[in-house]
């Protein structure tokens, strides 16, 4: 027994000693990375703040440059002023009168041009209107005398028209006019026989019908009818 | 031959009334003698029966023989048309049949037509053939006549017939 508790306690005490020794281990590594820590944060302040300082005097360095720019560019604003006030009074009264006289000399150049080519044109047309009228009057004749010649023919054939209309006209009068002579003989025709038919029927006697009939029997005979 | 019958018969009308009496006592015949004796008194003129009593007696034939041989000769008998303008009286007939049955023969019957259109004399029809001989034929041919020798352009002749 005495022997196992000896023996537990050397493993027991190689244990802790050994857990010892680590957290020794863990402690000096921690200090070692604190240390780091503060030594990495100083750098990063000293960059910052570099940096800082290098930023602001690039903008001030910029600043500088701009307005120097400006002061150039006002100088040379004012001498441009002072150039443009270099032509004198007298001066820019001759170049008026110089333009003046230019713009005279156009305008008459314009008009002469102008009164020219209206010359011209008048020229032309008045050519124009005799090579027309020269044309045109035998166009004209000959119209006129298609015109006559037309009309003759019309009026001849108007003439022809009413002449064959007036013939068919007088024809059929005549075929009218007999027509109704027929129809009134055909009339005179019929009323005379009826006329006769009464006075025939109702005159003759029954005496002298039968021997009217008694004659036509006798006729007959004669004739080998009957 | 029935001569005293066919004197009595001069038109056709005469001839189909006869006709009718001959069929009526032949069909009473066959009924009975009373019927026929009947029929023969109160439905038959007087001098048809008459002449029938007669005859049957003088040739001693019974009454269907005589009716029979009266009706086969009349069925013999040939007609004549006469087309006339007035309806005829008796004398007209006697008259006209009488020169008929002597000019043409016992057996002619003359068939009568009324038409007042022919005015006067007569149109004959007589064994097919065919003769106008009235006065609106003969006026209408004078009427045509004259007509015709009207001279040309005023009118055409008229053709229609009264």
């Amino acid at each position: 027994m005495n022997q196992i508790n000896t023996n537990v306690f050397y493993i027991l005490s190689t244990i802790s000693a050994s857990l010892g020794l680590v957290t020794i281990s863990v402690f000096i590594m921690y200090l070692r990375l604190v240390k780091k820590y503060l030594v990495l944060k100083d750098e990063t302040d000293k960059t910052r703040v570099e940096t800082n300082q290098k930023y602001e005097s690039e903008l001030a360095k910029a600043a500088e440059e701009i307005k120097a720019v400006i002061g150039e560019a006002n100088s040379k604003v004012v001498e441009l002023q002072n150039a443009s006030q270099v032509f004198s009074e007298g001066q820019r009264r001759s170049i008026e009168s110089l333009l003046k006289k230019a713009a005279e000399e156009e305008i008459k150049l314009y008009q002469k041009t102008l009164s020219d080519v209206g010359n011209a044109s008048i020229n032309v047309i008045q050519r124009l209107s005799q090579d027309l009228g020269g044309q045109i009057t035998p166009e004209l004749d000959k119209i006129r005398k298609t015109i006559e010649t037309e009309v003759a023919a019309a009026s001849e054939e108007t003439k022809k028209s009413i002449s064959s209309a007036y013939s068919i006209v007088e024809k059929q009068v005549e075929e009218y006019e007999r027509e109704m002579l027929g129809e009134v003989d055909k009339m005179v025709v019929s009323v005379v026989k009826d006329l006769s038919k009464k006075v025939l029927g109702k005159t003759i006697s029954e005496r002298a019908q039968e021997e009217l009939i008694l004659s036509s029997l006798e006729q007959a005979k004669k004739q080998g009818v009957i | 031959m029935h001569k005293d019958i066919i004197v009595n018969l001069k038109t056709m009308d005469d001839v189909y009334k006869l006709q009718d009496e001959l069929d009526l006592l032949l069909k009473s015949l066959y009924q009975s003698t009373n019927k026929y004796n009947e029929v023969l008194e109160s439905e038959t003129r007087n001098w048809v029966s008459q002449i029938i009593k007669d005859e049957i007696t003088k040739q001693k034939l019974t009454p269907k023989d005589f009716l029979e041989s009266v009706s086969s000769q009349l069925e013999s008998f040939t007609k004549i048309d006469l087309v006339i303008a007035f309806e005829p009286s008796r004398s007209t007939i006697d008259s006209v049949s009488s020169w008929v049955k002597k000019n043409l023969g016992e057996n002619v019957m003359i068939n009568f037509i009324c038409d007042p259109g022919v005015f006067a004399g007569t149109i004959i029809s007589y064994n097919g053939k065919y003769l106008d001989m009235s006065l609106a034929n003969k006026f209408n041919e004078a009427v045509n006549a004259l007509i015709a020798k009207k001279p040309q352009g005023t009118g055409t002749p008229a053709h229609d017939t009264i």
